[in-house]
Formats: structure tokens, sequence, C-alpha cells
């Protein structure tokens, strides 16, 4: 009994594989997501690293061909590119992805309020849970200070981190037990930047949220994650824990990643 | 001198339907030079109109007052703006910040990189694609991708293809707005060495506009911040600067922390 309780805290893609017509983009990748852990995934650009997300809510372009399977205690489901509703796949694995780039991510013609309706709607919630009450609340809890007036603008009035924080919050709406963040971070300014990570470590510690922090910059990674996964070329070519990875990397390729970093580092520090 | 500005400011004025229009004071009063084979970083927080000046001192945009000289050729005066052209053109060029924008979708990678070459070397046929795979090669693409379309590349394979187009004029200075930041960090690496050769060898000068001080400071020799409307020059590592200093908070670590 114990073994399935535990099975319920944890979420596993297991064998996800990617093809194109002609090469495989994704192959054979397993993970294991905990809720309340923020797990890291780290590769160059075009690695799969995107398409691994997408792929876990059934986004993945349709002339691709996606098979694996999710695990979430007894409950299993495989992998294809229908796409699904945060919690429609598995009761207790829901899922929600926030992206690199959050301008895109919102309908310029509406208001934010109608993005938290719409998203209510779409998961079915009752007149009551889908309410501005609710919506404020939502806000405040990813740290913005006016909600009310917050609501009434529309998404270009808005900054890149003001949108991130939107989307956080949405995915706290549908109660997502894992958030996937797809360079979520990468677009914004160090000072904001700093600051969403921050949140997205305290809405892991306090929701019980999983996250998966992709990114192709070590420094998020070394802030945030307590462990790291190594994508290149479709394949996870190297996991551990941070420290361990930091300290001591195995594979030439995430050595030579993490001698980048360090460089970045050499005059960095001295201010 | 490559830039020589004088007493810089940028206001925008929006026009309103009715009533006073509306004016935004960016910077005022900015005094900035670019000797050869200098690397600048122009730092600041988003928003504080480092992307304005990038443009103005490009000469592609008019600065409201002021006086701008590009190469000893004035171009923005008190009673005049006469945009750059030919020469002056060719010797200053710039890798936009957005790379999906920056380049035209109907090209092919190779035709967007051979536009400076036709316009400013003549080059034809054999030489021609020749030098377009050599460009291709220096940025770490494959020549064979010379014939895709800017659809089928990521934003950081873009931004090398821009970088390759400003590389392929041979120019004095290159003004690079944000053009490294969404590129991995092996890539990252090997195009800052690729950057900083260019400069000891042929005495090109950057002006390196980013917000990431990990970046600027092992690239630039000389730092400028932008806050306020008002443009400082600071010293790279030791700063009082309370711009730098945000900065220097914000900054994430170099190893993770115990958790």
């Amino acid at each position: 009994m114990t073994t399935e309780t535990e099975n319920l805290e944890q979420l596993q893609i297991i064998n996800l594989s990617i093809r194109a017509a002609d090469k495989w983009l994704v192959e054979k990748v397993s993970l294991t997501l905990r809720k309340g852990r923020i797990s890291g995934l780290i590769g160059a650009s075009g690695c799969g690293k995107s398409l691994t997300c997408q792929s876990l809510l059934g986004l993945v372009p349709r002339e691709l061909q996606v098979s694996g399977e999710l695990r979430c205690g007894p409950a299993r489901v495989a992998l294809n590119n229908q796409p699904a509703l945060c919690r429609s796949r598995l009761p207790n694995a829901g899922l929600a992805i926030i992206l690199q780039n959050p301008m895109s991510c919102f309908n310029p013609v509406y208001r934010i309020s109608y993005h938290f309706r719409e998203t209510g709607k779409a998961h079915g919630y009752r007149r009551k849970d889908n309410c501005p009450a609710r919506w404020r609340e939502l806000l405040t809890d990813v740290g913005i200070e006016d909600p009310q007036r917050v609501l009434g603008l529309f998404p270009f009035q808005l900054s890149g981190g003001m949108l991130q924080r939107i989307m956080i919050a949405l995915a706290l709406m549908v109660r997502a037990d894992y958030l996937l963040a797809d360079e979520a971070t990468t677009d914004l300014d160090p000072v904001v930047q700093a600051q969403i990570l921050d949140l997205l470590e305290t809405i892991a510690a306090k929701r019980n949220m999983g996250v998966l922090l992709v990114s192709h910059d070590l420094a998020v990674i070394a802030r945030l994650a307590s462990e790291l996964l190594v994508m290149k070329a479709g394949r996870i070519i190297e996991q551990g824990t941070t420290e361990e990875l930091f300290a001591a990397p195995a594979h030439p390729y995430t050595q030579a990643l993490l001698d980048a970093h360090l460089r970045l580092y050499q005059f960095a520090e001295m201010g | 001198m490559i830039i020589e500005a004088r007493q810089l400011s940028k206001v925008y004025r929006r026009n309103k339907w009715f009533g006073a229009a509306e004016e935004y004071s960016v910077f005022s009063d900015i005094d900035f030079t670019l000797a050869k084979g200098e690397s600048v970083g122009l730092v600041g927080r988003s928003g504080a109109g480092k992307s304005t000046l990038g443009r103005i001192l490009l000469g592609v945009e008019a600065p409201t007052a002021g006086t701008l000289c590009l190469q000893g050729t004035p171009v923005a005066t008190a009673e005049r703006f006469r945009p750059p052209s030919g020469e002056l053109r060719r010797a200053l060029q710039v890798v936009f910040q957005d790379p999906h924008a920056a380049v035209n979708p109907r090209l092919t990678a190779g035709e967007i990189i051979a536009e400076p070459l036709r316009n400013f070397f003549n080059l034809k046929g054999k030489l021609l694609a020749e030098r377009i795979a050599e460009l291709l090669v220096m940025v770490e693409l494959d020549p064979a991708d010379a014939g895709k379309h800017p659809a089928r590349f990521s934003g950081g394979q873009l931004q090398r293809i821009s970088l390759a187009r400003a590389l392929a004029a041979r120019p004095s200075c290159i003004i690079l707005d944000e053009a490294l930041s969404s590129l991995d960090m092996l890539v990252q690496a090997r195009l800052l060495d690729l950057l900083e050769r260019l400069r000891q060898e042929e005495n090109l000068a950057y002006i390196f506009i980013s917000h990431d001080l990990r970046l600027v400071r092992s690239f630039c020799s000389r730092l400028v911040v932008l806050a306020q409307g008002r443009l400082e020059s600071a010293d790279l590592c030791r700063s009082t600067n309370p711009e730098l200093q945000i900065l220097q908070t914000a900054m994430l670590p170099r190893r993770p922390q115990a958790r």
C-alpha cells in the first residue's frame, strides 16, 4: 500500500520517442517528476527539450509520431499527439505548461479576466469556482499587488514578467500537479527572472507541485533544480542530483557545458 | 573614431485625436564615443532605452536633438538628419534582438547572407556561394542549411544567420542587441571567441547591448549603463552604480546552493 501512495506522488514518463519521417527527434527518454521537487532539463537548442514537454500534453505537431507511456500510481496512459486537458489523462497528475514568450500565449484582443474565465470553463468549473474573487486570490498568490486592475487589462498592456506570473496563476487555477516551465524565464531581464524563479520555488514548496525546469542556462538550473537531466540529440545522456553533476560531470558534453558556464563567471563575481 | 555622439536626446511623441500630444522622453544629453577595436557593453533594465540608443547610434533612427558623426561623417546635426548610405551602411552593422523579425521569411538563409555580399562586393556565382558557405561555417551552421527558409530554423540559429549577414559586409563596427542571449552556452562561448578573434585581427568594434552582466564582463573592455534617461560609464567590475548593483544582486549563482 505504501508503494502505491508513493507512486501517486510521482509522474513517470517511460520510453518517450518522437519520430519525424526520416529521423528520431526524441529517443527513448524516461524521466520521473516528483511532487514538490524541481527537476532541471538542459540541452542545446533543437535537442528535443521542448518536444518532450509538448508531448506530455499531446501538443506535438500531427505529422510526428509519438510513442511512450505516462505512469502515475496504478494508472497508465499511452502518449500520442491528441491534445489533452490538464487532468483528463491521469487524475492524480494534472499538467500545465508555461512557455518562453508569454506574450504569444494570450489572445491580444481579450482582457486578462477573459483568459481566466475561458480556462475555467474549459476545465468544467462551476460558477463559484470560476469567479473574479477566485481569480483575484490566484493573482495575489503569484505576487500581483493589484489584481482587480490587472484583470481588466489587455495582454499588451502588461510586461513579460507580469504575463508569466499570470500564466503561473492559470496553472494554479487548474490545480496542476506538475508544471512544465519551458525556457520560462529566458526572455526576461535578470531582475524579473530572479523574481519568477523565486516564485516557482515558493509555489513548488507551498503547493507541493512538481516542476520540470527546461533551460539552456546552467545558472537557472543551479538556482532552482535539485536534480538535473542533460539532453543531447534527443537522448538523455546524463542525470543525477544537481550538486553531483556540478561537482563531477561524467559525459564530455556535460563537462563542456559546465566549462562554458563557469567561464562566464570568471569575471562576473568580482563586483 | 567610429561613432561620436554629443548631447543626444530622444523624445517619443504620441499624437492624440484630441488635446495635446503626449511626450515621452527616453533619454537626454547622451555623449558616447566608440573607437576602433573597442568592445563596449551597454547595460540597463528592460525598457531603459538601450535598443533605441542602439538604433540612433546606427543612424537608422533620428535623434530628437544632438549631433552624431559616424566615421567622421556628420549624420545628425542641429539642422538636419541624413541617414547613412553607401560606405557607412557597410561599415556599421547590427544584429537585432528579435531574430524572427530581422530576416525576410521568403528568402532562404543563403539569400539573406548573399544580400550584403552582392550589394557591397558585387560577388557572383561560385565566389558568392563559397563566401556564403564560409560565413555559415563561421557561425557554426551547416553550409547545407543555405537552402532552408527562416521558418525551419530555431531562434538561436536565426540569430547566427543575422550575425553571418552582419559579418558578410566586413564592417568596422557591429551593434549586438542581445544577439547572443537565446543561444545555448556552448555555441555562445564559441561565438564570443569568434568575435574576440575578429576584434583582435580586424580591429572590429562592438557595442554589446545586454542585461546579462556575466556576458558583458567576460567580453567587454568598457561598460556604460543606461538608467533613468542618463548614460553613465561604470567600472566593469567594482562599481557603485545603483543600477549595476541591482543587476548584480539578481545575478544567478554559479553553483547549486545546498538544499
